[in-house]
């Protein structure tokens, strides 16, 4: 049998596309920022330093300022801290339970599935913004009930959607295989059932982050989420709205700036490194 | 192309030094089936029926019957993926478990079931070396280098070229695919092979590859085979008896030799004279039709 020459290989033996390699750098360079913020940003987020407001960039503010006049590259600088922060943790940690729950259903069934399903269903039927408020209202406003708030939100639809697309894979012949073989759930689960799952659960992460992302501002923007003078991107967004009519740099620059981190995730996703399978033999 | 159409039969006699053979498999009052169970114990759907068998070590039983007569449920029944409602399934005399779960480790690795989509059996995800690797550990403990000298081996056994461990199965034919699903069965080192339908989705040819293959390792790893169809010559052709089922119960049973004249029940006639024949010379016979023949000469 002759084989073609094998594939050239990356470092890491890991194959990566140039889109693929963009989207890691700005997530990457939005991460750095987030930890670096207080460091880099040229003025105290809640300093008023400019008596125009919606001022136009220039060589003292670089991406104007606000409609009370406060510098918007500081403020961009430390939103990306809660931004970044705050959706990427609960995306996470949304997924990790939705789909780990969902995967679990489908193999177990039966009961299981049907009581876990409802209590699920359930809890997606209340509408975000109230549960927030209720969430908030009983235990006050901090960065760690805004991530698990939001994560308790977003797990059950990622739970349906892994759900579904467990319940597929788990009637193939390779799962009916692995049970006659004698295999335990959580092996089922690892290695037959969640590599074909992980495809579409990925692109369902990306969305659902950019979703959170505008969850927060929402949040943000009812003064649940977070508190001013510290505003994440959507609020500053939501803020500053009011200068859009005047082209006013203060709403533009923060929309730039969740729009190039949302299709990051999303470019990233859809171009994951895949790994080199070693075929020299 | 010909010869793989109709396989020749099998010399029931070939394996007769084999004095006093000793049931592997034996099935007794099996009663299964789908949906809630009722009151009386017994699913809603009831697909088979009382269904006895006995099964001899070595030698290969085909169940035959039309689409929906239960023999593929009996392979789930037996192999314990599908609880039977009455009965027993006993191997060497020991009684399993009616499911998977309530059969040992042993037991579960002395049968194995492989099935008819090779496309579907195999994991799209993973690399034929890992696919092979997986029985190896959980039934034998095997790891590193001893491993993967056993995949290396079982391909070898399946007649595959070791350089095929590393593709991924959609990088395969589907001849190359069955291999790997039967290699995996294999790798068990099984007693008993349930085989539900599995040269079904082949050619002709690919499929009577398939079936010396299976009666080349017979002979070699001393296998019993439990092999359904409804392909009434890849029976002929593998099988030493033949069980006919009818909407879920086993209607007759007799040596394959006997199938073409010695068939007593009126369906198993009608199933074995269904069956479409090559007749490969009947061009030249219609020289010999005389009708024919006077309308050749007129024109």
């Amino acid at each position: 049998m002759t084989m073609t020459a094998p594939a050239r290989k990356g470092h890491f033996g890991f194959h990566v596309n140039a889109v693929g390699i963009i989207g890691a750098a700005i997530i990457l360079f939005w991460m750095v920022v987030a930890i670096a913020a207080p460091w880099i940003s040229p003025y105290p987020v809640g300093q008023i330093v400019d008596f125009d407001y919606y001022g136009p960039i220039s060589s003292q503010f670089w991406f104007g300022t606000d409609y009370l006049g406060r510098d918007m590259l500081s403020r961009v600088l430390m939103g990306a801290r809660y931004t970044v922060g705050i959706s990427l943790a609960s995306v996470t940690i949304a997924c990790f339970i939705g789909v780990t729950l969902g995967m679990i259903a489908a193999v177990i069934s039966g009961w299981f599935d049907a009581i876990l399903s409802r209590f699920l269903d359930a809890l997606n039927s209340i509408p975000s913004l109230m549960f927030g408020l209720v969430v908030v209202a009983a235990v006050g406003s901090s960065i760690s009930v805004l991530v698990l708030t939001i994560a308790v939100l977003y797990a059950p639809g990622s739970y349906r959607f892994a759900r579904a697309l467990a319940v597929n894979v788990n009637a193939m012949d390779f799962v009916t295989v692995a049970r006659a073989r004698g295999e335990g759930t959580l092996y089922t689960i690892r290695e037959e059932i969640f590599p074909n799952i992980i495809g579409p659960v990925l692109a369902d992460f990306g969305l659902r982050f950019v979703f959170i992302v505008l969850l927060l501002s929402g949040l943000s923007f009812l003064g649940l989420g977070v508190q001013p003078p510290n505003a994440d991107w959507g609020a500053l967004v939501r803020e500053n709205i009011g200068g859009l009519s005047f082209g006013a740099p203060a709403v533009i620059v923060p929309s730039i700036a969740i729009a190039s981190l949302t299709i990051s995730v999303n470019m990233l996703i859809d171009n994951l490194p895949q790994r080199i399978r070693d075929r020299s033999e | 192309m010909i010869e793989a159409f109709h396989p020749k039969g099998r010399d029931p006699n070939a394996r007769a030094e084999n004095a006093e053979p000793q049931p592997i498999l034996k099935v007794s009052g099996l009663t299964a089936g789908y949906g809630a169970v009722g009151s009386d114990g017994l699913p809603k759907f009831v697909i088979l029926k009382d269904i006895d068998l006995e099964l001899e070590r070595g030698r290969s039983l085909g169940v035959i019957g039309e689409s929906g007569s239960g023999k593929s449920t009996l392979a789930r029944v037996i192999a314990g993926l599908l609880p039977a409602a009455k009965g027993s399934v006993a191997m060497d005399g020991i009684t399993l478990g009616h499911g998977t779960r309530d059969r040992s480790k042993q037991e579960l690795r002395k049968l194995q079931i492989v099935f008819q989509l090779a496309d579907t059996a195999l994991n799209p995800n993973k690399p034929v070396g890992a696919i092979l690797s997986r029985p190896l550990t959980f039934y034998h403990g095997m790891s590193g280098q001893a491993r993967e000298a056993e995949v290396d081996r079982l391909l070898d056994l399946v007649r595959l070229p070791k350089a095929l461990k590393h593709r991924l199965p959609g990088e395969l034919s589907g001849g190359q695919k069955q291999r790997i699903n039967f290699a995996r069965a294999l790798a068990a080192r099984p007693e008993l092979i349930l085989c539900d339908e599995i040269t079904s989705a082949l050619d002709t040819v690919v499929a009577a590859a398939i079936l010396d293959l299976l009666d080349e390792l017979q002979r070699e790893l001393g296998l019993t085979y439990m092999f359904i169809s409804h392909d009434l010559s890849t029976v002929e052709a593998v099988c030493d008896r033949v069980a006919v089922m009818y909407q879920g119960e086993k209607v007759e049973e007799m040596p394959t030799s006997r199938m073409q004249s010695g068939a007593e029940h009126p369906y198993s006639k009608l199933l074995i004279s269904s069956v479409p024949k090559l007749d490969t010379g009947w061009l030249d016979s219609l020289g010999q039709d005389r009708t024919f023949a006077d309308a050749a000469d007129r024109h």
